[in-house]
Formats: structure tokens, C-alpha cells, sequence
């Protein structure tokens, strides 16, 4: 029963979850660091640093939805939904981050 | 327990007129004056629907009463301050009291028929919501007739509705009507979600949900995480307008741009919340049009998910010119842009369903050719305006409401008057004759290209949104001329529709059975619907587009489905294992009553004298609504164990009250997630303040003393508690009662040290950070004050026997209630300690 637990709804967001984490802090790091005025480089690389870990974290979603997901109709859309979670972190995120942070 | 005469007689014996009587019995609204307690889906479906129609009628003749001021320059038709109200009632018309219950209505009116149910999971609250609409929305629309209508546009900005600027009532009856007609969105949100969810037809597993179902239910989850910033938003610049807490002013901490903020993280999902379930109506129909069942099932659910994500975060593509960083832009122009991915991946499912299929044309697909035409315009110049360069020079102009047409009426209006031609043989049960179907749809869709697709133009040509006139030298009038005479023709063209719609009622055929050839359980039931919908429930073993409606609509009107019996003259349908889709419950619908109506007039009456200052009325009121809500919690539920009961074909399952996974419980759920983020956005709103308003750091810090705080937390935790004991001990069959005593006791406790931090607070009109200080400890007073009610509640059903070992529901609520209001409370006591310590560093911002 517990291969149907409604708890594995879940899984469908987990990946957007994450880009909505990424985001969080991303946008929240940035206010701060301009607010406060912190030296750029090593800002930037924190940012980036902060991307990265949600890129892993998501790599990490895909590793564990394949051990925990039986095949059925909830994977297939966990790993399309997972796949669109990966790309749209790096493409709404890594771009920006190479643009003037404070300006 | 009583059974009527059918009960547990072999299929063969039972009679499908005898059955539909009993069922008409039990489930009918009553004439007359009785219609007005209906708490049916189908009933109230269909109130949404006819209110937000004439919503629309109205926003449409203010749309009119716009093109006429505009239609040539210097006009003396309209002053200024008629032609704001107009406008601004316009698209608060359009956006929160047509396009949203029109959504809702459409959605309460179809799901439970689609998925194989016999109602909404929360009839009466369903019931409420519509009444909290219908009142909500003519306190806002009559206010135009006294000449107080809200007049600084359908997003309020503040400074423009902050009350220097606006002194009058006009922005209090937006934010206090538009409030109350919210609560309507979010009852019914929750109710959608919990229905999808939990009360399908047996069998009917995730994978086999008709496809407008994954629409609607990502839809009802956006509103429940869109509308909580602007209800927050609207409750604060009501506060600092009523009360001069100053969120929103820079000269005492506050900061205009975090309206917008709050506004948008609401407006830019609105605008997906009202595309999404229109999209949901399209992909029923492509497969029935295009003979092939919807190609892509899995990928339009994955990419309504990420629409659903990406749609939040792309609020601030609205505020490009307010001096958001470079990095912080790029973030929201690039996300702006990836939405536009899922979208296309809907539009590709359909072109390749027609392509696999064998397509025919009929009205419907007029419809949708015309949604295809204007929708596709409006995403590519979306896609402009999310292009930061290309939106600092159109930002504001004529060009920008082009687009925000092109998306809407395109998005919207036209899949909804194609749903309109498909389902209205099933809501009337008479054949479409479309006589004048298709001049109605050239007349609009010429026009609304003509008005609309010549405000690019004037876009382009420099002319700003909201002017109430123009001197005539730029080069805009002769477009404007054309634009004005595309709104009358557009008119013309909905005029023709409505004459359509009054022949098709007085004139049409009976409709057969399932007139498309659909292939979805809406067909199978009678038409038009009856109040209970299906006189037995299906068994689904397919994908719910794929059944034979003719056939299983004979069956189930004989009664050879589950439930085919009826019992105790109670209202019944199956709840379901979410995932599994077996029938885990028995739901058992309250009766049809006047209470929801009776609450929401109150709340009306509360809403209607804070308009009018009269507060020790409003607090009156709202003591009265809470009693209502615990008055109506007294007749719900059943009064004895009953273990499982006989649904059919061999199975039994228990009522809902002594399920493990009754609706209730993830209704509360879903209600806390929304709580959770008013919660959130309150302090993010804190945050942004601090870290970007001028003013700060305040002249005096609020502190809530560490003695206080403790106390309120050990308070916190203690009623958390007995609502733990309480359930404990109702499940070992003991008396929860002195742990009910003991949880009021708590909780009284914590409004006394709430009340105590308050007013030990500077005074939080003095500036922002105490006035969030004070709205973070009144939010935990508040939930200490509905857990007592819910406790008091428990105690009554106690005594009244509608609680026991099995039926443990309601302290089951209980708990959860006191678990989130603990765990919220101790957060927000956190940040209450952590502000004044990083107050003071605003100081050292460049």
C-alpha cells in the first residue's frame, strides 16, 4: 500500500519545488548582497554555488524517483516534470547571473 | 437504518423510474423560495455561470461606455473621474467577477458529471461561496451607481489608492468587496481540489482522470497559493488606509513597491488561472472533434505542472521600469519566456490529436479556430513584452492592453463559448440549432480583431493606458475610430450569441444521448442533469475518455452501478483512495439549508459596516459569523457507528465519518496551505521593508520580551497537546472532554499573552516594522481565537454523541488546526524576536 501512498503526489512538484527554491533564495540573496553592498566576486560565485546546489539537488530527485516510483503513469510524468524542473532552473538562472547584479 | 423498497434487490428487479423518484426525492432543490437553501452543483453551477454572465454584460457595457469616450479626441462625453471609475470597474469586473466564477461555475457544473460523482465534496460551503460572490460583486458594482467605485485602476496601485490620494471610499469598496468575493474563490478552490481528489468514480485512477480534471485541479491549487498575497495585500493597505498602519507609505518605513510585489505574485498566476481551465475545456473537445483520443495525456499533465510553477514566478515582468537590477530582471524576463514552452506544448497534443484523428467541423470547432487565431497573436506579443528592451518602450501604452485582450478574450472567451456550444445540449437537454451560432462568432471575432489589434498601433504610436482623452495631433484618432467601431461590432456579435442561446431554449430538438459521439461520463447521465447526476456510480477500467456513454448511461439509470440503492434518504456518493481510486468511504452529503445563505448575508453586513467605519458593528459581526460557523458544524455528521456499508457489487466500505482519509481532513490541509502563505507573504512583506524601504531603522524598535514570547510559546505547545490528549483519549474509547477543558484553558492563555505583546508595542502606526510586528502576533491571536471554537465546537458534538471511537474526525481537525497554529505561532515569535536585531542594520544599506 505503501507504493500508493497519496504522499507520492508529491513527486510531480518535487522538481518545480526546487526551481521555486532556487528562486527564493537566488532573488533574496541578490536584494541582500545589493542592499548591503558585498564584493562581487565572491558573491557571484555564492550565487552560483546556490544554483548549483539546486541543479544537484534535482539530479538527485531523478535518482531517487527511479528507486522509489514504480513504472505506472506517475513516473513517466515525474521524470517529464523532472527533465522540465532541470531545464528551467539552468535557463531562467544561470544567464541572469552573469548580468550586472546590482544595476 | 432504513432502506428503501429496491434496496438489495437483484439489478434485474429494480425499476430506473422508482429509483430516479427516490433520488429526485432526496436530492431536490424544492421550488420556489426553497431554490435559494440549494446546495446542488448543478444549481449552483449554473448561479455562477448566469451571475458572472451578467457580470460580463456589464463589464461589457463599461467596455462600451470606454470606446465612445475614446472614439474621437477632446471628447466631453465622459470627466475624468467618471471615465477612471469606469475603467477601473471595467477590469475589476472582467478579471475578478466574470472571468474567475465563470471558471468556477464552469468547473462546479461539469467535474463531479465528468468524474463519475454526484456532487462537490463541500456542498454548503460551495453554496457559501456563492453567496460571498454574488453580494461581494454587487457591493462593488452598485457602489458605481453613488459614484464611489473604485477609481486607481483594476491593480490599485498605491500611492494613486492610498488615502492622501484617494480620500473617498472608492478603494476601500475594491479592497473590502474584492476580499469578500475571494473568500468565494478560495472556498471553492479548496473544495475543487479535495473533489478532484478524493470523489471519482471507483476505479478511476490518476491515469484514467478525464484530462479537464489535471486542469482544473492545478488551476484550484494556483488559487490557493495566488490569492492569499493580494487577500494579505488588501487587508494591509485597508489597515493602512482605515488605521494609518504604514505598509505601504516610504515616509514612515513603508514602500510602495511592495503593493505591487503583493499584487502581482497574485495577478500574473491570475492571468494562467483563467487561461488553464479554458485550455482544460479545449483538450475535451479536440478529441471529440478530432475522432482520436488526446494524444500526449502524460506531457499535458507534466507541463500544466510546470505551468503552474513557472507562472509565479514571472510576477515582476509587470514592474521592468520600477528599477529592479539587471540579474533580478533577467530572472523574471527569462521565466517569461519558458512559460511559453508548456503552453506550446498544449497547442502541439492538439495539432497532433487532429492529425492523427479524422477531423470534422461543427460550431464548436469555429470556436476554437478563432481561440487558435487570437490566442497565438496575444502569446507572441507576450512574448514581446517579456523581452525587457521591447517592454520599457510599450510599458503603459494602448499596446500592452492589445496584449492583455489578445491573451484574455483569446485564451478565455472564445474556448469558453465553444465549451458553451458543446455542453448546452447536455445542461438543456435540447439540440444546438446554431442558426445564428456562426454569424455570432464572425460578428466577434471580426470585431474583436478590429478593436483590439488597432491598440497595438496606438501602443506603438506613444498612447498611454488609462487617459480619459487626447488632443488629436498624434495620429491616434482615426485608429481609435476603428477600434471603437470593432467594439460595437464585437457587441453585436455577443447580442447575437444571447438571441442564439433564447431560440436554442425555446426552440430546440430534445438532444439524444451523447449528440458529439464524446466519450466521457457527462454523457451518460440524463439531460438535462438531474440533481443527483448519476442514478448509480460507474466502475472506471479506462481512461475516462475513452467509455461508451450510450451504453453505461442505460446502466447506470438502472441502478446496476455502486449505489444504486438509496438509504436513509441520505445524500451519498464513494469517496476513493486517492492514488488507488478504490472506494475507501461512503461520503454523506449534509442537506440543502439556508444557513449559507444567512452566513454570507452577515458577512455582507460585516463587509458593509467596515465600508461605512461602523467597526464596533463589524466586530459584532464577525463574533456572529464565528457563532454561525460553529452552529453549523452542530448537524453535520451521524450520530452512531455504522461500519461498512453496502455500496454494490459486493463491496462495503464506512461512511466518511470514520474513514481514515474523510475530505474534511484534507480540506483543512489545503485551507493551511493557503493560510501558510498569507503568512508567508505577511513576512516577506516584513523583509521587504527592511531591506529596501526608506525610513528605517524605526524611531522605536518593537520588542516582544523574552518572558512573553516563552510563555506564548509553552502556551502554544500546550494546546497543541490537548488536542492530542483529546484524540488519544476518544480513541481508547474514554471521555476527551477534560482535555477539550484543558486545550480552551490554553488557548485562552495564549490571547492573554498575545493581547499583553500587543500592547506592550509602540504604536504601530508610528512606522512599518511595529505595524508588522503587530499584524505577525494579532495573526497568532486569531488562530488561537478559531481554535477555540473549534474546541468549544468538539465539546458540543461530544455531548450531542456525534463523536466516538470511530468517529474521531473532528478531533482529528482539531489537532491539526493546533498543530499549524503552534508551529506558525513559534515561527512568527522567532521573527517577532529576530527583527529588532536586524532592524539596525538597515542603517548600514548604501
Amino acid at each position: 500500500m505503501k507504493e500508493q501512498a497519496p504522499a507520492r503526489l508529491l513527486w510531480m512538484v518535487a522538481g518545480f519545488a526546487v526551481w521555486s527554491s532556487a528562486f527564493i533564495v537566488l532573488y533574496s540573496l541578490q536584494g541582500l548582497g545589493c542592499a548591503y553592498g558585498w564584493p562581487d566576486p565572491a558573491y557571484r560565485l555564492v550565487l552560483f554555488a546556490v544554483l548549483g546546489l539546486h541543479l544537484g539537488a534535482i539530479a538527485l530527485l531523478f535518482r531517487r524517483s527511479r528507486e522509489r516510483l514504480a513504472s505506472g503513469f506517475l513516473r513517466p510524468v515525474v521524470e517529464l516534470a523532472l527533465w522540465a524542473a532541470l531545464v528551467a532552473t539552468l535557463l531562467t538562472f544561470a544567464p541572469a547571473l552573469l548580468l550586472t547584479a546590482c544595476r | 437504518m432504513t432502506r428503501e423498497k429496491d434496496a438489495g434487490a437483484p439489478p434485474e428487479a429494480r425499476d430506473p423510474i422508482r429509483l430516479h423518484k427516490a433520488l429526485t426525492r432526496i436530492w431536490g432543490a424544492g421550488p420556489g423560495r426553497a431554490r435559494l437553501s440549494s446546495t446542488n452543483h448543478s444549481v449552483l453551477g449554473m448561479r455562477f455561470m448566469i451571475t458572472a454572465g451578467v457580470f460580463f454584460l456589464i463589464g461589457g457595457i463599461l467596455a462600451m461606455i470606454i470606446r465612445a469616450q475614446l472614439s474621437t479626441p477632446q471628447s466631453a462625453f465622459l470627466g475624468a473621474e467618471t471615465y477612471s471609475q469606469i475603467f477601473t470597474l471595467h477590469g475589476t469586473v472582467m478579471m475578478f467577477l466574470f472571468a474567475i466564477p465563470m471558471l468556477e461555475g464552469l468547473a462546479g457544473y461539469m467535474l463531479p458529471k465528468l468524474m463519475g460523482a454526484r456532487d462537490l465534496a463541500f456542498p454548503r460551503l460551495t453554496a457559501f461561496g456563492y453567496w460571498c460572490y454574488l453580494f461581494g460583486g454587487s457591493i462593488i458594482v452598485l457602489s458605481l451607481l453613488f459614484g464611489v467605485a473604485p477609481d486607481s485602476g483594476w491593480f490599485m496601485y498605491v500611492p494613486l489608492s492610498s488615502k492622501p490620494h484617494s480620500p473617498g471610499v472608492n478603494s476601500d469598496v475594491w479592497l473590502l468587496g474584492i476580499t469578500f468575493v475571494e473568500i468565494s474563490a478560495l472556498t471553492f478552490a479548496t473544495t475543487l481540489v479535495v473533489s478532484i481528489l478524493k470523489i471519482r468514480a471507483p476505479g478511476m485512477t490518476l491515469g484514467r482522470m478525464p484530462i479537464f480534471a489535471w486542469y482544473m485541479l492545478v488551476t484550484s491549487l494556483m488559487i490557493i497559493l495566488g490569492f492569499p498575497p493580494l487577500i494579505l495585500g488588501s487587508i494591509l493597505l485597508e489597515a493602512e488606509r482605515a488605521f494609518g498602519l504604514p505598509f505601504f507609505d516610504p515616509t514612515r518605513g513603508g514602500s510602495a513597491l511592495l503593493w505591487q510585489h503583493l499584487f502581482w505574485i497574485f495577478g500574473h498566476p491570475e492571468v494562467y488561472i483563467i487561461f488553464i481551465p479554458a485550455a482544460g475545456v479545449l483538450s475535451t473537445i479536440v478529441p471529440v472533434f478530432a475522432r482520436h483520443p488526446l494524444v500526449g495525456y502524460r506531457a499535458i499533465v507534466a507541463a500544466l505542472v510546470a505551468f503552474g510553477f513557472l507562472s509565479f514566478g514571472i510576477w515582476a515582468h509587470h514592474m521592468y521600469t520600477t528599477g529592479i537590477p539587471h540579474m533580478a530582471l533577467a530572472f523574471f524576463s527569462l521565466a517569461s519566456s519558458l512559460v511559453v514552452v508548456p503552453t506550446a506544448i498544449q497547442i502541439f497534443a492538439w495539432l497532433a490529436t487532429f492529425a492523427h484523428g479524422r477531423p470534422r467541423w461543427d460550431v464548436p470547432m469555429l470556436y476554437l479556430f478563432g481561440f487558435l487565431w487570437i490566442f497565438v497573436m496575444g502569446g507572441l506579443t507576450g512574448v514581446m513584452v517579456a523581452m525587457v528592451p521591447f517592454d520599457l518602450q510599450a510599458h503603459d501604452t494602448h499596446f500592452v492592453v492589445a496584449h492583455m485582450h489578445y491573451v484574455l478574450v483569446g485564451g478565455f472567451v472564445f474556448p469558453l463559448l465553444a465549451g458553451l456550444y458543446y455542453w448546452l445540449p447536455l445542461a438543456t437537454g435540447r439540440a444546438s440549432r446554431f442558426t445564428l451560432a456562426r454569424p455570432g462568432f464572425w460578428l466577434i471575432f471580426i470585431g474583436f480583431n478590429l478593436t483590439f489589434f488597432m491598440m497595438h498601433l496606438t501602443g506603438l504610436l506613444g498612447m498611454p493606458r488609462r487617459v480619459f482623452t487626447y488632443p488629436g495631433h498624434e495620429g491616434w484618432m482615426w485608429l481609435n475610430v476603428l477600434s471603437s467601431i470593432g467594439g460595437m461590432v464585437l457587441t453585436m456579435g455577443f447580442a447575437v450569441i444571447l438571441a442564439d442561446l433564447a431560440l436554442h431554449a425555446r426552440f430546440g430538438r430534445r438532444a439524444r444521448r451523447d449528440p458529439w459521439e464524446g466519450g466521457t461520463l457527462d454523457w451518460a447521465i440524463p439531460r438535462p442533469p438531474t440533481f443527483y447526476a448519476f442514478a448509480s456510480l460507474p466502475r472506471i477500467e479506462t481512461r475516462a475518455d475513452r467509455i461508451d456513454p450510450r451504453e453505461l448511461g442505460r446502466e447506470l439509470a438502472a441502478g446496476e452501478g455502486y449505489l444504486g440503492d438509496t438509504r436513509n434518504g441520505w445524500q451519498e456518493t464513494l469517496g476513493i483512495h486517492v492514488t488507488t481510486g478504490e472506494a475507501d468511504q461512503v461520503i454523506i452529503f449534509p442537506r440543502q439549508s439556508y444557513e449559507p445563505l444567512v452566513t454570507a448575508a452577515t458577512v455582507g453586513l460585516t463587509v458593509l459596516a467596515m465600508l461605512f467605519k461602523l467597526y464596533p458593528v463589524a466586530v459584532a459581526g464577525f463574533f456572529v459569523v464565528s457563532a454561525m460557523f460553529v452552529f453549523r458544524a452542530q448537524s453535520a455528521g451521524l450520530r452512531e457507528d455504522h461500519g461498512p456499508l453496502p455500496i454494490g457489487r459486493g463491496e462495503a466500505v464506512p461512511p466518511h465519518t470514520e474513514a481514515e482519509s474523510s475530505p474534511p481532513l484534507l480540506a483543512l490541509v489545503v485551507a493551511l496551505v493557503a493560510d501558510g502563505t498569507i503568512l508567508a507573504s505577511l513576512i516577506y512583506a516584513g523583509f521587504y521593508n527592511w531591506l529596501v524601504a526608506a525610513n528605517w531603522p524605526p524611531p522605536e524598535l518593537a520588542r516582544g520580551g523574552l518572558i512573553p514570547v516563552t510563555l506564548a510559546v509553552a502556551a502554544l505547545v500546550a494546546a497543541s497537546g490537548c488536542a492530542r490528549g483529546a484524540l488519544a483519549a476518544l480513541g481508547r474509547g474514554g471521555n476527551p472532554v477534560p482535555w477539550i477543558g484543558a486545550g480552551i484553558f490554553a488557548g485562552l492563555a495564549v490571547t492573554g499573552i498575545v493581547g499583553a505583546i500587543l500592547a506592550g508595542l509602540p504604536d504601530p502606526r508610528s512606522h512599518a516594522h511595529p505595524a508588522t510586528v503587530f499584524m505577525l502576533v494579532g495573526y497568532i491571536g486569531l488562530h488561537a481565537y478559531v481554535g477555540l471554537l473549534f474546541l468549544v465546537s468538539n465539546a458540543l458534538r461530544y455531548r450531542a454523541s456525534y463523536l466516538s471511537a470511530r468517529r474521531r474526525l473532528d478531533l482529528r481537525l482539531t489537532r491539526v488546526w493546533q498543530d499549524y497554529t503552534a508551529v506558525s505561532g513559534i515561527v512568527i515569535l522567532l521573527v517577532v524576536l529576530a527583527l529588532p536585531a536586524l532592524a539596525p542594520l538597515a542603517e548600514g544599506r548604501p
